[in-house]
């Protein structure tokens, strides 16, 4: 009578289990970080284009209408520039914006996260501010333009969160 | 007696191939999704193009003086960033109807020996003074992360 022996007990697939399942242990766990390590920056760069567009619409544009800041209730989009003259700001534009209400603002700029923004000149004597700055931490991005207020260079920095 | 060989071990190997290619192929698919060279540049070069007409507008480089549009590129720039600006300066003489070099900067601060990405902008102007010949002006500025 031949004798058969079972595979399922064998030792050799007992170790062939246990070797598969630290594999198995090992890619989930490389997975989920280059997952979350990946959409992190996915998310980070969305945020600095967000960024980078409403930079664009607020240094490059005066608004619409133009003299928006007679009447800021009346504004569909907001600018920050001089009318034709690209990255010198309005001083009374910018003080509206900055006295604006931050949803009124984010609505107009077309902003879904957050923001906060900062005007600073380059001697840190005089700054700007408007927005809300609590909750910024690894999802948000924050960049830096530069541009001409009162015949000065000064800093304009918006930071997007969610 | 014949053998024939079975073909579970093949359709196996096969099945591991295709699984750790997609595998793979997500996973750079992810990573190209999630790279942000262009952002980088793009800001670099539109922080270059903002500096160069703000020290145009604020008159910085109508007064021709290097140290002085040094001293303010290096205040306006986060720590990090490195630059590199030359500024060259023409007299139009009219008699010849020609543009003559009159004077040229060459002003950096930063890791020049840089590898990585670079924001380059060209902004030409003019200085004009009361009662002076006009002068022309050609500024390149590239930054970069040091």
């Amino acid at each position: 009578m031949a004798k058969k022996s079972g595979q399922i007990f064998s030792i050799d697939f007992v170790v062939a289990v246990i070797v598969f399942m630290l594999c198995l242990a090992f890619i989930d766990s490389f997975w989920r970080n280059a997952m979350s390590s990946a959409g992190l920056s996915v998310e980070r760069n969305r945020l600095a284009a967000t960024a980078l567009v409403a930079t664009d619409a607020l240094m490059m544009g005066d608004g619409e209408p133009a003299d928006w800041e007679d009447a800021p209730g009346s504004a569909r989009s907001l600018g920050l520039a001089k009318k034709g003259s690209p990255n010198e700001l309005d001083f009374a534009k910018l003080s509206n914006f900055t006295a604006m209400n931050e949803s009124q603002a984010r609505a107009l700029l077309g902003l879904r996260p957050q923001y906060a923004f900062q005007v600073d000149s380059i001697d840190s004597a005089l700054s700007y501010e408007s927005g809300n700055d609590s909750g910024m931490g690894k999802k948000s991005m924050g960049i830096t333009r530069y541009a001409v207020l009162n015949g000065e260079i000064v800093k304009v920095k918006l930071y997007v969160h969610n | 007696m014949s053998t024939t060989k079975g073909v579970i071990f093949t359709s196996d190997a096969l099945l591991a191939v295709v699984l750790l290619t997609l595998f793979a192929a997500s996973l750079a698919y992810l990573s190209s999704k999630s790279s942000d060279g262009n952002l980088g540049k793009l800001l670099l070069k539109k922080q270059s193009s903002d500096l160069l007409l703000a020290l145009d507008k604020s008159g910085r480089l109508a007064t021709m003086d290097g140290n002085r549009i040094n001293q303010t590129l290096a205040a306006a720039l986060d720590m990090g960033t490195g630059y590199s600006i030359e500024i060259e300066y023409y007299n139009y003489t009219e008699n010849g109807q020609t543009f003559a070099l009159s004077q040229t900067y060459w002003l950096a601060n930063g890791n020049s020996s840089r590898q990585g990405e670079i924001g380059i902008s060209q902004r030409n102007f003019v200085v004009a003074k009361e009662g002076a010949t006009p002068v022309f002006g050609v500024a390149r500025l590239s930054l970069w992360k040091d």
